[in-house]
């Protein structure tokens, strides 16, 4: 029987981590940038 | 920063990331562990941001010094603890790296030495800034000492590592102060640390809106 071996090189699973951590954080960034705007326009408590 | 601007930076890290371990060439002259060559990508581009952010925080401080502007001041705090946050992450990189390659994580090499003393420098900075309770004083003595890092960084993160024997790659620590590389190697390297510089800039707004928030609010408390 002839073994299977693994084609995949294993730096796309490297690169494909580094994405999400980099792509998590990136929208993480994005979404305080909008909450910012947000509060900045309308802060809690003043009148 | 504009949110087009955002997905912008969002496509140029990733293809730094994608083209780091599919386009640039493995092998770097100095290297014993050849794979390992490609934390210069991220590592590098994290200490030139750090350094960055030192002389961004000295050019607010000259700002704060000339119109007084707590704007200024804010700032330039915000520079120092995000320079601190990069040089932090360029050490650990660093010698995770180190110990891959020369066997140990700390091996007092003039690079690793002078980057520990600048995290320190202005780690002071932060506990001058923590000892003295009266703002204006506070601000007034803070952007002195960020000052006096124009100075004292240029020379930790350039001349020492230059000067004397380095265990660091020859392709980015050498005499001559030039990346020796080959060119996909040079393209990743200065679009990683383009990539980093915006980030930087990007957080640094962000931390200052919302401390400007957070005091407007306490203000209103009050």
């Amino acid at each position: 029987m002839v073994g299977v071996e693994s084609t995949a090189n294993p730096n796309t699973w490297i690169v494909a981590i580094n994405l999400i951590i980099w792509t998590g954080l990136f929208l993480y960034l994005l979404r305080l940038g909008s909450k910012l705007r947000r509060l900045e326009k309308h802060p809690e408590g003043e009148p | 920063m504009k949110t087009f601007l955002a997905w912008l930076l969002w496509l140029w890290m990733s293809l730094v990331i994608v083209g780091a371990f599919f386009y640039a060439p493995v092998v770097l002259k100095g290297f014993r562990t050849p794979g390992s060559s490609r934390i210069v990508f991220f590592h590098v581009p994290m200490a030139w941001t750090s350094f960055i952010a030192f002389i961004a925080a000295a050019v607010w401080s000259v700002r704060y010094l000339i119109r007084r502007d707590p704007r200024h001041d804010r700032a330039a705090a915000v520079a120092i603890q995000l320079g601190l946050l990069f040089g932090v992450l360029a050490t650990v990189t660093g010698a995770l790296w180190a110990n891959i390659e020369w066997g140990k994580f700390w091996n007092w090499d003039p690079r690793q030495t002078s980057i520990l003393a600048s995290l320190l420098f202005y780690a002071a900075y932060l506990a001058l800034r923590q000892a003295v309770e009266e703002p204006e004083k506070r601000a007034r003595l803070a952007a002195v000492y960020a000052l006096l890092g124009v100075v004292v960084t240029p020379f930790l993160f350039w001349v020492v590592p230059r000067i004397t024997f380095s265990l660091h790659p020859d392709p980015v620590v050498n005499q001559s102060g030039r990346v020796d590389m080959d060119v996909p190697n040079q393209q990743v390297l200065f679009a990683s640390g383009l990539g980093f510089a915006t980030l930087f800039f990007w957080i640094h707004n962000l931390q200052c809106r919302l401390q400007a928030l957070s005091e407007r609010r306490a203000a209103l408390k009050e």
